[in-house]
């Protein structure tokens, strides 16, 4: 039975002339229980309506729709992400994977599932630095930057305000810790001194031991790699409360709206780091989002990546004119990276029907994605400052 | 099961439950073979063997000796270190760089540690006793960290986003899962010495504290573990997927096994159609290849947990669980008894924290929480019925099956409990929607029925009347 099921799969697959109203499925393996479970429904809805818009297009393989599947990844648990993982990849069939969320969760998988089966992962979410150098076999790819790219664009814009003495503290996990090295490391090339660099733990409830640290070091501003609603906010907190620093130097973590709401008035000239840049596509992936539903109108933590890797995976699958797990691979690159006619969120079916005349595309999509030969974005980054309780982009790197 | 029939008086009905019970658990494998995967079933099977093996180091200490060890966690951890250290590539430039003066560090502090215990010896009763003892801690302290300290910083400046920590020794992975005992053996001595005169619930506070201190000391202590930034990529104790389909002799194997599927195909066709079995097939040789590894560790640790329950040692141990002086007044060892089974329940732990770390191929210590690695591993003891061997397996198959499918299962309900409404109502794109947190609602809905309706767990202890 199971193996006459494999067959008739792969024979379909094998047919090449693909039947209209035949379906596919992408899994989307995301941590919708565990640490991030308030980001992720978001995320799996921004990659659910990159796949709807290429299979609603109808130009999609002919007329192939695209059945999103969900799986937990648990965000902690490496041992349930693979499961999850080879449920999607053995039992449903997926085609390729949208995920996973965690730096973690996404290693296991892709050394255990993904690269021995030949499934295509893309991460919106994974910035650890150690994916950059894992043997992936060219199967992973991620739509958001390395930790590493971050801390080097950071310690070059901290450097270039002519401050050379700072505090460091980073929250302790592979994301803070990591962009706290890459920092570190760079911003010492450069020249400057580290008075201090210590890390935090999420949740606590009281962090004027940390603050007392820093402030002792003697530096004058403070560099906080943290999260804007955990042990980050808490530390900024304190520190304006004790008056042991005014002006804070913050990583992506740090950047949102709700701690511009509690504390922004009070931060004026801080400064810090946010992927993204001059995005083509930021307007119009606004635009979908909000026609779609999207939380916030897409506007959040690594929404526009979500998208991008959905609108990718179908792309490929277009490019490779069938819904072949290693020729959607092969495909990744070409239509993520020019040459090639531009295509911006909202514009994927314009991009399948150019693919099926034959012509070569650039996906630029929210977050002009462009992949290096590792399979992953170098990113570029905002520099934006705090201006009226506002974060205010000045620059782009 | 009626009420009349009291568990205690028929050790015959028992057998035929477990007969049963494990048969049920069986077949659910097998329904999941059929129904999703064969894949799926063994990465399911695989991960039960090892929850049940750390179910029964659980079963050891709580169910023979009421030793309530909430910091499972921590033992699960040292084991998975006991992976890294054995299994890892030695990193060269960062033992020339801090490693010799490491070791030196780690000598220093065990002649701090005897000097301290010979002070204490010879000064016993007289005066300058707490105060000698004081001292030689305290300048072996900081004898240990002028060593120690540049050595981290050293060990840590090299290449830090690669490597920055010491490596292991590069033997193979499989030797870490009897390291792994004996490392969390090892903190279970300590920790025994230290906390085991403490009442029921004291310990586990206690317990619960050790173990988040040796979970963030995995997580801090980068020149030993990478931290945070986790080791990935371990050498497996089985062949790698990639290597299997580019061999010829797995080809052909999986040629021969299919022979009549790939009959009367086109070449093209054919040459596919191998392909895609070839792929599949290497997945579950290599899961089959753990399975074989697993289930040995798990008959192994069964079989001698079954014999010492039924020596009279474990009969001893028992008697200590239902009477403390009772046992004592009989002249039984209630300390050391308690202190052996605290540390064999703990190595039978590290042994599962090893093999787990092996099965995934990396060590993260950032994920290490007490959710997944203390109070599943409580569940599985309790349902499956503490005191009783068998049914610690039964429990760690049954919740961890449960765990991970409970998801799809949710899933599959709820879709076919709306099926007749509307493909876009918004009550069922709610439900579908929240099928994913059914694992959490399950798990606890599981632990209550089995509570109320079988409340000594499903397998319960069987009083043999010697």
């Amino acid at each position: 039975m199971k193996k006459l099921l494999l067959a008739t799969t792969v024979m379909a697959a094998l047919s090449g002339t693909v039947m209209a109203e035949e379906t596919v499925k992408v899994g989307i393996l995301q941590g919708f229980t565990g640490p991030i479970e308030s980001l992720t429904p978001a995320m799996a809805a921004s990659a659910e309506l990159a796949l709807k818009e290429a299979s609603d297009s109808g130009e999609l393989l002919g007329g192939t729709k695209i059945e999103p599947v969900r799986a937990d990844s648990t965000c902690v648990d490496a041992a349930a992400a693979q499961t999850a993982a080879e449920r999607l990849v053995t039992d449903e069939k997926v085609v390729a994977i949208f995920g996973a969320a965690c730096s973690g969760a996404s290693t296991a998988v892709a050394n255990n599932v993904a690269v021995p089966n030949g499934v295509v992962m893309v991460s919106p979410s994974s910035t650890s630095p150690a994916l950059t150098t894992i043997d992936d076999k060219g199967f992973f790819f991620r739509t958001a930057p390395s930790d590493a790219r971050q801390g080097e664009v950071l310690a070059q814009i901290v450097k270039d305000r002519g401050i050379d003495n700072v505090a460091i503290t980073y929250t302790n996990n592979d994301y803070g810790k990591g962009l706290s090295e890459s920092f570190g490391g760079a911003y010492e090339k450069l020249g400057g001194k580290i008075a201090i660099n210590a890390s935090h733990e999420d949740g606590k409830a009281d962090y004027s031991a940390e603050v007392a640290a820093l402030d002792a070091s003697g530096a004058d501003d403070l560099v906080v790699l943290g999260y804007l609603d955990q042990g980050g906010k808490g530390i900024i907190q304190t520190s304006l409360d004790n008056g042991a620093f005014s002006r804070f130097i913050l990583a992506d973590g740090m950047i949102g709206e709700s701690i511009m709401e509690a504390l922004g008035k009070d931060m004026t000239g801080s400064f810090g780091t946010l992927p993204g840049g001059e995005n083509e596509g930021a307007e119009q992936w606004a635009e979908v989002a909000k026609a779609g539903g999207i939380e916030n109108d897409g506007d959040g933590p690594y929404r526009g990546e979500s998208y991008d890797a959905g609108a990718l995976i179908a792309l490929a699958m277009q490019a490779a004119g069938s819904a072949d797990r290693a020729k959607i691979q092969e495909k990744m690159m070409e239509v993520a990276n020019a040459p090639g006619e531009k295509i911006l969120p909202g514009e994927i079916a314009k991009g399948l029907k150019l693919l099926a005349e034959g012509k070569d595309i650039d996906y630029v999509g929210a977050t002009n994605v462009e992949f290096t030969d590792v399979g992953e974005v170098p990113g570029s980054y905002k520099e934006v400052e705090v201006k009226d309780a506002k974060f205010e982009t000045v620059k782009v790197h | 099961m009626s009420q009349a029939h009291t568990p205690r008086s028929k050790p015959h009905n028992n057998t035929l439950r477990a007969i049963l019970a494990f048969l049920v658990m069986g077949g659910l494998l097998v329904l999941v073979g059929y129904v999703q995967s064969w894949s799926l079933a063994l990465t399911i099977l695989n991960l039960c063997i090892i929850s049940a093996i750390m179910a029964l180091g659980v079963n050891i200490q709580w169910g023979y000796a009421g030793i309530l060890n909430v910091g499972i966690m921590g033992f699960a951890g040292l084991g998975g270190l006991a992976a890294v250290l054995v299994s890892a590539e030695p990193v060269a430039e960062a033992w020339s760089a801090g490693g010799w003066f490491m070791l030196l560090a780690l000598l220093l502090l065990v002649a701090t540690v005897l000097m301290a215990v010979f002070v204490h010896r010879r000064l016993k009763g007289r005066r300058f006793h707490h105060f000698g003892v004081f001292m030689v801690v305290l300048i072996g302290y900081f004898a240990i960290r002028l060593v120690y300290d540049p050595a981290v910083e050293a060990i840590e400046a090299v290449d830090p986003s690669k490597t920055g920590y010491l490596g292991g020794l590069g033997l193979p992975v499989i030797f870490s899962w009897v390291v792994g005992a004996l490392f969390a053996a090892g903190a279970a001595w300590v920790v025994g010495k230290v906390a085991l005169g403490l009442r029921a619930d004291y310990l586990a506070i206690a317990t619960l504290g050790i173990s988040e201190i040796i979970i963030a000391v995995l997580r801090n202590e980068d020149w030993l573990t990478r931290g945070v930034k986790n080791v990935t990529g371990l050498p497996r104790p089985v062949p790698y997927e990639l290597n299997l389909q580019q061999s010829e002799w797995f080809i052909g194997w999986v040629e021969r096994l299919n022979a009549a599927a790939l009959e009367g195909l086109g070449a093209a066709e054919r040459a596919d159609m191998l392909q895609a079995l070839v792929i599949d097939s290497s997945g579950i040789f290599v899961k089959l290849c753990y399975a074989g590894l697993f289930s040995l560790v798990l008959l192994i640790v069964l079989l001698l947990c079954v014999l010492a329950l039924d020596s009279p040692w474990g009969r001893m141990v028992r008697a200590i669980r239902d009477n403390e002086t009772a046992a004592g007044a009989m002249g039984k060892d209630v300390k050391g008894r308690h202190l052996q089974i605290f540390v064999l329940g703990s190595a039978v732990v590290g042994i599962a924290g090893a093999m787990l770390t092996t099965l995934d191929g990396q060590f993260t210590p950032g994920t290490y929480n007490p959710l997944r690695f203390t109070f599943l591993i409580w569940v599985m003891v309790i349902v499956g019925g503490s005191g009783n061997n068998l049914g610690a397996v039964l429990g760690g198959f049954l919740i961890w099956f449960i765990w991970v499918e409970a998801e799809p299962v949710g899933f599959w309900l709820v879709e076919t409990a709306t099926s007749w409404m509307d493909e876009n109502s918004p009550l069922r794109l709610h439900l579908m929607d929240s099928a994913q947190y059914m694992r959490v609602f399950v798990m606890g809905l599981v632990l209550l029925l089995v509570m109320r309706f079988s409340p000594r767990g499903l397998l319960p202890e069987q009083t043999k009347l010697h």
